[in-house]
């Protein structure tokens, strides 16, 4: 296994985020963020106040779309994209036509290629390939994760492989060619006029022990990853891409890579599709971040996004140039802020900095603060409300403690009243069972002498519950606002599980019922006997 | 059995409330009514500085503090009360004693009486006490639902008593003592300068049959009372109370009532200990309804309040009736759901009281409502405070319900259906029924667009396997938005209450199936004819084992 130094925030652990996978991480640490420096948090549905006017997509289900107000101002944000960046400018940096276009008006490298529509024939394209000179890139014009991308075609027979492949197996007719520029791949994400965060991103590859096959470094790689906020949804698949590329190579999944042999699995260095993150943000240089921030401004309105790019090294006259590939308004971020190797960049901090500047460093002390994102979610799934405004969080330290209590005292009413105790002295936390029958409870707040006050709040309930003692130690995880009655749902889940069964049994029961009367009445003899039935009626009844 | 034969509204059914119980019913009520007018709802926590200025109690639990907003303005609201009543009115509302000497200063009549503060000792009050006509009541400045109220006190004897119970024992300093008024007690509700609600209200009773004990009756009485969504949270409970008032007039649970008789269980005529609303508003003559509507004119910044009266039968009374009391945060259950007689809309009152220019908005058939246990799930744990229900559709409501039989049950189906559903501005849900069928339900203010929705079931792109549809006009509740209700959720506590709740119901239907089903087996089994036809069965058994 790779060893691997990587440094995450720690106010971005990923307990906070365990509940946000995909493209709500991104929505989820912004919000956060904004949140924990004292901006009003709201939650909203699809189309609901200013995002009818805001180009978003996929936001069927919440998650995506939140607003952050100060007293005197709301922002609406699409997941890591704020209300700053325009339409227009969403729908350019969605064009790589067009980007393409803009970056050659403002003398931005980019390599060198051409847009081909629907209209035009195959060998048209093929022609212009051959005139470009090989290697060359094809790719859709409006794929994204990476779809369709074919990179390094170097024969004209490998063209036509991929036009039919692209422009026909995948159906995007729309395409472009353009030159391959051999590189690292970065992309770099930027606020204003600063690169605030860039990962160098490698192919998806695995690197062999001498021992196991290709398909079980595979599976090995995806358990690291699965542990990553980033990668856990980002697995490496083996599908016909990644065949036919290690097929190339000469690779099949039953090889056996040596010790220390490095094996890529793909040309594309796309996360989604298994590609590693790493931090380069020091080591990129002035001039590449330089051209990062001129392809931003290149576009009217984007005034921060990511910028994937890739570095050309000549080694011949000692230079590098960044080629600017495309841009994207509404960037994941997780690669950022979780790297396999080197350090999280806070990009969460930057855009917020931005929109209000006048939080700036306003977050210090409650970093392990935060909210559970599905339970202010439940209402807007199924459309009965529009907007959640998640629990203000606690501006200040917040002083936490654990108190275990010993006794009998796994009574859920007790549970709630301890809740409820716990809301009257403006305390978050939350209540857990023990497997011997004590209890855990977790109090914190800004008020220390609250906190300390809640051990007379275990023995107020003799009814409930028998307290022999409670014994209490500093508390310096996590907390969740609000207060989470967690025995609750695992008693529930057990009643539910038994409910559950009684329920497929009777199902089980009532089907061989019908079948069986089914049966009876379909019999033979039944429908032959109807007369007699009719007769025996009419002597019943007299 | 005896039905509850009350006539509740129509747009407030028992489905509509079930989420809803005690003061969240209030809340619930009047909320509904502004929000099915067009006006934004939004539910709050108690952590919201929006009622700071606001004097409320008992708002731990979410699903009492809600607003009401047109384009124009916002109005908060405590269950009924809302922000146009003014603190010093509540307050006033809150001490019997000062009700008093606002009701006495306005020429309201009450009473005869006066309160006496923490400090005052028992003999000065006895002393008061004398310059009264028996019989009295002695009761705390400050308790709610009749706690410590001692009633019909006959002679000084019981009077000490009453004050050594009252303050004493039950530890209330502050009281009041004043003449007994005999006659039947009532609640009005008071909108400005109408009264839209009366009804009498019945101590805790039962009528005998002469059949059933009296511990019988009253598990008979509150069987009826479960049936009646306002009153199934307040059944009578046989406390000590009860015990005594029932020997002091010769009975035990355990004798039979005879058939026709009444029998009073307690004194208290509270709704919450087990008495009956019975609505009485277009029997009250107005003479009485004009002085509560003066009751609460008197108090300073009112303006909607419920006042209690007793309709004077003690002839050297000379007013046709006394003011008891008032609340600016009374309940109104009684009077949407009355045990006997018509429910009175008040939450329709208050809301034109706030929101006159919706007044014309008749919501009288309006089927549509929100779950109050979906919208207040995250504010539960505090980890929102606050909530914006989805805007309720407006304009007639159109609804089917479609049955859909086939390859049907899978979730990916109805996620593709909520989606079709809510893009088309439908409100309504999925449901797994047993084997290959599924219930939608689509409503929508587009007639076109919810008969249209029958076409839609079939166009799932990824192969929908629907063998038939069957539909019909479904003139049931609706909830606003789309659920996809699933078995099993317990992502959350409130999920898994509701998954609980809704596994217990299907397990029940299925059951019932079941025996059902067994039933009919059972019944071609034991039928004579069957019998006779044993013969028959072998020779068929023959015959088709030869094919």
């Amino acid at each position: 296994m790779e060893e691997v130094k990587k440094e995450w925030l720690p106010h971005l652990h990923d307990e906070f985020v365990s509940e946000a996978d995909g493209t709500l991480l991104d929505a989820y640490v912004v919000a956060l963020e904004g949140w924990r420096r004292g901006l009003t948090l709201r939650w909203h549905v699809k189309d609901s106040e200013k995002f009818k006017d805001m180009k978003t997509w996929f936001v069927d289900n919440p998650g995506l779309l939140f607003s952050l107000s100060s007293d005197d101002k709301t922002h609406y944000f699409f997941r890591s994209r704020g209300d700053f960046v325009t339409n227009e400018a969403v729908e350019i940096g969605m064009d790589k036509a067009k980007t393409k276009h803009v970056f050659r008006e403002k003398g931005i490298p980019t390599p060198e290629g051409k847009y081909f529509s629907k209209d035009e024939s195959d060998d048209q394209v093929l022609e212009y390939a051959q005139q470009l000179g090989y290697p060359v890139v094809l790719k859709p014009i409006d794929g994204s994760f990476g779809k369709g991308v074919v990179a390094n075609i170097t024969s004209d027979g490998e063209m036509t492989y991929s036009i039919d492949y692209v422009r026909h197996e995948l159906g995007y007719k729309d395409v472009i060619v353009e030159k391959y520029i051999p590189g690292e791949d970065l992309r770099l994400y930027v606020v204003d006029d600063k690169v605030v965060g860039a990962i160098k991103r490698i192919p998806p590859h695995v690197i062999g022990d001498g021992i196991n096959s290709l398909e079980a470094l595979i599976e090995l790689k995806n358990e690291e990853r699965s542990l990553s906020p980033r990668l856990s949804s980002c697995l490496i698949e083996s599908n016909k891409e990644l065949l036919d590329y290690i097929g190339r190579l000469g690779y099949s999944l039953n090889s056996v890579p040596e010790k220390g042999e490095q094996v890529f699995l793909s040309e594309k260095a796309n996360i989604s599709l298994g590609g590693d993150p790493v931090d380069v943000l020091e080591e990129l240089s002035t001039d590449i971040k330089k051209t990062a921030v001129q392809a931003m401004k290149a576009i009217p309105g984007l005034v921060h996004g990511a910028v994937d790019m890739l570095l050309y090294k000549d080694v011949n006259i000692n230079q590098e140039t960044g080629y600017v590939i495309e841009l994207n308004p509404t960037s994941q971020l997780g690669g950022i802020l979780y790297p396999v190797k080197g350090k999280a960049r806070d990009v969460p901090a930057a855009i917020i900095d931005y929109y209000f500047p006048e939080t700036k460093g306003r977050r210090q002390e409650n970093e392990k603060i935060y909210f559970d994102l599905f339970d202010v979610l439940e209402p807007l799934q199924s459309r009965q409300a529009h907007v959640s405004t998640v629990t203000p969080s606690p501006q200040g330290k917040v002083y936490a403690k654990k108190y275990t209590v010993v006794g009998d005292v796994q009574d859920i009413g007790y549970h709630r009243g301890l809740r409820k105790q716990a809301f009257e002295r403006y305390l978050h936390g939350f209540v857990m069972n023990k497997e011997n029958g004590d209890i855990d409870v977790i109090v914190g707040g800004l008020d220390p002498e609250m906190v300390d006050d809640f051990k007379n709040a275990f023995w107020e309930d003799e009814e409930r519950a028998t307290v022999l003692a409670v014994e209490e130690m500093p508390y310096d995880e996590p907390l969740k606002v609000g207060f989470e009655v967690k025995a609750d749902i695992k008693t529930l889940k057990e009643e539910l599980e038994a409910l559950n069964k009684e329920i497929e049994q009777t199902t089980l029961e009532m089907k061989k019922a019908e079948v069986k009367r089914r049966k009876l009445y379909d019999s033979l003899s039944w429908k032959t006997t109807k007369p007699i039935r009719v007769l025996g009626a009419i002597f019943k009844n007299k | 059995m005896k039905k509850f034969s009350g006539v509740s509204l129509p747009q407030l059914t028992e489905e509509i409330v079930r989420n809803a119980r005690k003061t969240r019913l209030d809340a619930f009520a009047v909320a509904l009514e502004g929000w099915r007018r067009g006006l934004k709802l939004k539910w709050y926590t108690k952590d919201t500085p929006h009622f700071d200025d606001m004097i409320v109690f008992g708002v731990n639990p979410p699903g009492r503090l809600f607003s009401l907003s047109s384009e124009k303005r916002t109005h908060f609201f405590f269950r009924t009360r809302g922000d146009k009543v003014s603190n010093e009115a509540v307050e006033i509302g809150s001490e019997k004693g000062d009700t008093k000497i606002w009701l006495d200063k306005a020429g309201v009549p009450i009473p005869q009486g006066k309160g006496f503060p923490a400090e005052a000792t028992d003999e000065e009050i006895i002393e008061y006490s004398r310059t009264l006509d028996y019989p009295l009541v002695f009761k705390p400045t400050n308790a709610s639902l009749g706690n410590g109220v001692v009633t019909n006190l006959r002679d000084e004897a019981e009077f000490r008593d009453a004050v050594n119970y009252v303050r004493h024992e039950l530890g209330y300093e502050e009281v009041i003592v004043e003449q007994h008024v005999s006659g039947k007690e009532y609640r009005l509700y008071v909108v400005e300068d109408k009264v839209i609600a009366v009804y009498n209200r019945i101590p805790a009773n039962i009528t005998g049959d002469g059949k059933h004990t009296i511990e019988e009756l009253i598990e008979l009485k509150n069987y009826e009372r479960r049936q009646n969504a306002r009153l199934n949270s307040c059944l009578i409970h046989t406390d000590q109370e009860i015990t005594e008032f029932i020997t002091e007039q010769g009975h035990s649970f355990d004798s039979v009532l005879e058939k026709g008789k009444q029998l009073m269980l307690r004194e208290k005529t509270n709704v919450s200990s087990g008495g009956d609303p019975i609505d009485v508003t277009d029997e009250i003559p107005d003479n009485i309804k004009q002085i509560a509507i003066d009751a609460v004119k008197a108090i300073p910044g009112l303006h909607h309040a419920g006042v209690d009266i007793i309709v004077n039968e003690d002839p050297a009374i000379k007013q046709p009736a006394v003011v008891l009391e008032i609340n600016p945060t009374a309940q109104i259950g009684g009077a949407l759901f009355p045990l006997r007689g018509k429910a009175r809309n008040i939450p329709a009152a208050i809301i034109d009281y706030y929101f006159p220019e919706t007044k014309g908005i008749d919501t009288s058939d309006s089927k549509i409502y929100f779950d109050m246990t979906t919208v207040l799930e995250p504010l539960e744990d505090r980890t929102a405070i606050e909530v914006e229900v989805a805007p309720a559709p407006m304009g007639k409501l159109h609804a089917k319900r479609y049955v859909v039989i086939g390859d049907v049950q899978r979730h990916h189906y109805h996620r593709w259906l909520k989606k079709q559903a809510l893009d088309r501005n439908l409100n309504g849900h999925v449901k797994n029924m047993v084997f290959d069928e599924i219930e939608i339900i689509i409503a929508g203010t587009d007639k076109k667009e919810v008969d249209g929705f029958r076409q839609i079931l079939k166009q799932y792109p990824q192969g929908s396997k629907v063998a038939k549809i069957e539909e019909e006009v479904w003139e049931e509740p609706v909830t606003v938005g789309f659920e996809i209700t699933e078995r099993y959720n317990t992502s959350t506590l409130r999920a898994a209450q509701y998954s609980l709740r809704k596994m217990n119901q299907e397990l029940a239907r299925l059951t019932k199936q079941k025996n059902r089903i067994n039933k009919d087996i059972s019944h071609v089994f034991n039928s004579t004819s069957w019998k006779f036809s044993t013969p028959i069965r072998k020779v068929g058994e023959i015959v088709k084992g030869k094919k």
